[in-house]
């Protein structure tokens, strides 16, 4: 079930009058099966996996609890527990592994027996890859390993820990929560609030607006241009990278601020993954602001475990490659998604370097501390922005060889393109394409807001009943006038449902 | 800032919301009118047909529902004047019988219906175009809803005419036309439409040199224009000729439904021009699936394409508008005998009818009626047996073996050029661009002194 399908248009309203009808001692229990109703609406027989992950990782945080709690020597009660949560480990990640790398471990021995004549190779397996199990198993991976740093308590009730990993509104494509968050969140009775009504409801809509009006609509020229790279070239690449940028931000994050508003209209906060990422001025800023539950994921639960910055720039480089390289496994099973996110890593390597070397020309050059100008700032957020957009490219075009190949076709320039209506026949027409550009210019002016730490919706919902009526309706319009939808346009999955 | 919380049960504030809730509702509605009104491209026969359903006043006692073809065949007025009870056509273009289930489901819970005469265009049954899973099928039930009252049926036919992608296009008119959005002539034209009178009033009629179209107010569609087309675009011609699933699944659905609430039910087949049930290669494979079923639940069908010539002489050009619809002359003398059909004796009725088309064909002298179409199909291009971009014609003739032809094709700004001499093959082969006249001469096989001719324009 998507989002934007009208199946979740009538499952939710459903959902949440219910929930708030049903006495609140077993508004869990709703919310539990509604979750895996709504899994299940995709292939039903994975639930069996989702079970499988809540299973193994409640046992384990269970008997580390135990061992924790438990009369033993330090020694035995280490030994324990790294058991423990090495066998949590094993089960998940291999299940990942099964799941979503198998396939691409054949092909690769394949490809290297074959390049040696070797003559050993395996054929690869018929494997559907379940629908968000990267992120769940992060999630469900994440709780054992904060109990097992003693961070939180093992969960005793066996279905609210079931109700954390399967939690709909984030199950299938995050932010991945903590176990800190949301399972303490769903241990609290929750009233019915008309503020987060009317908060999730607007969350909701704005990210229906991301998705359907803006994401969806770029699709259709990056599938142009990237459907047929030898057909469009050159300027055409860049456009359409460009708009990938825009079009996998407004997917995503779209994607998470509706499953925000329909936690918040629940009752459950949950945490914020994008904050202004195309206002970063570095790569490494980009990263605080992108996907802020996986990069923190991974900050927390690998790159601080390899030692982090704590022994020596060598090895905290080392870690930085590690930890990207894992992100872009992470994100898919190809070799273009370890290059994409090796080359984020290698952008920040380059650019701690760079701040090293211009850190120590200024102290020689220039006395004193420059205040960093407007002019400064864009002009970081423009390199930063063709870095990361250069990364994206290798994200979008599904294949190393592709993707070079769409480099090279970069070198054939025609300026012209651009304003001589030839973008107009990338799939859409030239209204269009006009609004698509207001779209984003609104987008990027919400951005600016989130960026100086004001909060839009707080002040939106401080207006005026009529203005908040007005501009809602005017939103709701805008995606249906705008929107991709219905029988011209294939309903486009969100971008991180395959992950 | 959470300013305040309400509990559920907290009624002033409930109210509150509520009120909230139907003041955006009543905006929302207000502006999808507007836009409706702006963008949107009325049906104009659907949207007259609806109107004038509701405002019978008396009781509606028959139905007859079905596409096109029966809007321009059966006349209810005239079905009133024989009978003396109400008659109302409520055919709509291209209407599958999913969408006649509901319509007889509405003109039920409106009226205390006596009988319903569906019509069961095999166009519009057949496997592909019965299909209700295409956007052609989806979106060209949305006429029938457009127009209806809001009603718990209307909400009903609504979940099951549409597949949910289809929701918003379905319930938002205006969104269909949403890529006309800044086309101000769009606009224009649009609002020049609906400012005529005859719009206002629900009246549709136009006139040419060719004749004149009226769409009465009991749904019949008045047109005197005459056929001049031998040459059938037959593009959706399957290759074979089952009823579709979703089609036979509506169909026991609507028998069985009259059979609950006690409406008298009449299956039929309106008829086509002879060129168009030939161009439909097994067109008795359909026919003799509806009598099947028909037969299983005990209620009449009556086909009237295998009508007798000396009972139905309609078989004729001046009765067509064109290859599917009667002209109000044909439609008169349609009403006419179906009248009679209806007020006979079964039994006594099969005597009218042949009991296939092969047979019927089989009892007319031989000869050819016109010429049939179509590109090929992917399988018989990729053998070679039509090369792509090119028309393959047919000689629609009513004997398979015992005629032979010799085909002359003269191309708009070319020369005569005889194709084929005399010979029993059927088709010739043409570029899908070429337009021009084709001269068909044809004989019994050996006879060398008698011969007929026909000229087709393609």
């Amino acid at each position: 079930m998507l989002f934007n399908s009208i199946e979740f248009i009538i499952f939710f309203p459903v959902v949440v009058i219910l929930y708030f009808l049903i006495p609140k001692k077993y508004r869990y229990l709703w919310l539990l099966a509604t979750s895996y109703y709504f899994y299940m609406q995709w292939e039903a027989k994975y639930v069996l996996l989702l079970f499988f992950s809540t299973a193994v990782t409640y046992l384990c945080g269970i008997l580390t609890d135990k061992i924790n709690r438990g009369e033993l020597t330090e020694e035995r009660k280490t030994r324990g527990k790294k058991l423990c949560i090495a066998g949590s480990l094993f089960l998940n990640l291999g299940v990942l592994g099964y799941f979503k790398y198998l396939n691409f471990l054949i092909d690769t021995w394949n490809k290297v027996t074959e390049h040696l004549h070797m003559g050993a190779s395996f054929s690869t397996m018929e494997i559907l890859l379940p629908v968000g199990i990267s992120f769940y198993i992060f999630q469900a991976v994440g709780y054992t390993i904060d109990v097992y740093r003693g961070d939180v308590y093992a969960e005793r009730n066996f279905l609210k820990y079931a109700l954390f990993v399967s939690f709909f509104p984030q199950l299938v494509a995050g932010p991945i929560e903590r176990s800190k968050n949301l399972l303490r969140q769903l241990g609290e009775p929750k009233s019915f609030s008309y503020e987060n009504l009317r908060k999730g409801l607007l969350l909701m809509l704005w990210g229906f607006f991301l998705k359907m009006a803006i994401a969806d609509r770029a699709a259709v020229i990056v599938d142009t241009v990237y459907g047929n790279n030898v057909f469009w070239s050159g300027m055409y690449v860049i456009v359409a990278t460009m708009l990938f940028a825009v079009q996998i931000y407004c997917d995503f994050s779209g994607y998470s601020t509706i499953a925000r508003g329909a936690a918040l209209v629940l009752g459950f906060e949950l945490t914020d993954n994008f904050r202004a990422p195309y206002y970063a001025v570095s790569v490494k800023d980009f990263w605080r602001r992108w996907h802020i539950s996986l990069t923190s994921w991974f900050r927390d639960y690998l790159y601080i475990p390899l030692g982090g910055n704590r022994r020596g720039k060598l090895k905290r480089d080392v870690n930085l490659l590690v930890v990207f390289a894992a992100s872009g496994l992470w994100h898919g099973a190809a070799i273009s998604y370890i290059l994409w996110g090796l080359l984020n890593g290698v952008y920040q390597v380059i650019g701690d370097f760079v701040r090293g070397v211009t850190a120590k020309i200024r102290r020689v050059c220039i006395a004193g501390e420059r205040q960093e100008t407007f002019s400064d700032r864009l002009l970081k957020r423009f390199a930063t922005f063709v870095l990361i957009d250069f990364a994206w490219l290798f994200f979008r075009a599904g294949s190393s060889v592709r993707a070079l190949q769409l480099i090279r076709g970069i070198r054939q320039m025609d300026w012209m393109i651009l304003i001589n209506g030839s973008l107009y026949n990338l799939g859409v027409p030239a209204e269009y394409f006009r609004v698509l550009l207001l779209m984003i210019v609104l987008l990027f002016w919400v951005d600016s807001k989130k960026n100086r730490g004001i909060d839009l919706v707080e002040r939106f919902l401080a207006q005026r009943w009529w203005f908040r009526v007005v501009a809602e309706l005017l939103l709701i319009f805008v995606i249906l006038l705008f929107g991709c939808y219905g029988e011209l346009y294939d309903t486009t999955q969100f971008i991180y449902f395959q992950f | 800032m959470i300013r305040h919380n309400l509990s559920i049960f907290n009624f002033r504030g409930m109210l509150k919301i509520l009120v909230g809730m139907a003041y955006a509702f009543i905006l929302f509605l207000s502006v999808c009118r507007l836009l409706n009104f702006l963008y949107m491209e009325d049906d104009e026969r659907a949207r007259i047909m609806w109107h004038n359903f509701y405002e019978q006043e008396e009781n509606i006692d028959y139905i007859c529902v079905g596409s096109s073809h029966v809007y321009s065949a059966v006349n209810p007025e005239l079905l009133d004047q024989k009978t003396g009870e109400n008659h109302y056509n409520m055919s709509t273009g291209g209407q599958r019988l999913r969408e006649s289930y509901y319509i007889i489901k509405e003109a039920d819970h409106r009226n205390e219906l006596k009988g319903v005469y569906l019509d069961l265009y095999f166009l519009l049954s057949i496997e592909g175009m019965g299909d209700y899973n295409n956007l052609s099928a989806v979106s060209g039930g949305w006429k029938n809803l457009d127009y209806r009252r809001f009603s718990l049926d209307k909400l009903d036919c609504f979940f099951h005419l549409n597949p949910p992608e289809y929701y918003i296009s379905a319930g938002l008119p205006f969104t269909r036309f949403r890529e006309h959005l800044c086309d101000h002539e769009w606009i224009y034209s649009m609002q020049a439409n609906k400012r005529r009178p005859e719009y206002r009033n629900y009246q549709y009629r136009w006139e040419t040199e060719n004749g004149r179209a009226e769409y009465t107010v009991k749904g019949f569609f008045y047109d005197n224009r005459e056929m001049s087309d031998l040459c059938l675009d037959a593009e959706k011609v399957p290759e074979n000729m089952r009823m579709a699933e979703d089609a036979e699944e509506y169909l026991r659905k609507i028998i069985e439904y009259c059979k609950k609430n006690e409406i008298e039910i009449i299956l039929f087949q309106t008829p086509v021009y002879k060129l168009e049930a030939i161009a439909y290669e097994n067109y008795d494979d359909y026919t003799a699936g509806i009598k099947e079923i028909a037969a299983e639940y005990g209620v009449p069908y009556y086909d009237f394409n295998l009508a007798k010539e000396e009972h139905l002489p309609i078989q004729d050009m001046r009765y067509f508008v064109d290859t599917g619809h009667l002209n109000a002359n044909g439609a008169e003398m349609f009403t006419e005998f179906f009248y009679n059909v209806k007020a006979g004796v079964p039994e006594e009725n099969k005597n009218m009818f042949y009991e296939s088309f092969r047979e019927k064909l089989q009892s007319e002298s031989a000869g050819i009626t016109g010429l049939y179409y179509r590109q090929g199909r992917t399988d018989e291009i990729m053998r070679g047996e039509i090369a792509e971009n090119m028309y393959r014609m047919t000689i629609a003739s009513n004997r398979d073996e015992e005629l032979e032809y010799q085909i002359y094709l003269t191309p708009e700004g070319g020369e005569t050029v005889m194709i084929q001499d005399f010979s029993d093959n059927k088709c010739f082969d043409i570029p899908v661009e070429e337009r021009g006249v084709c001269r068909i001469v044809w004989r019994e096989k050996g006879d060398l002194e008698n011969w007929m001719e026909m000229e087709v324009g393609y």
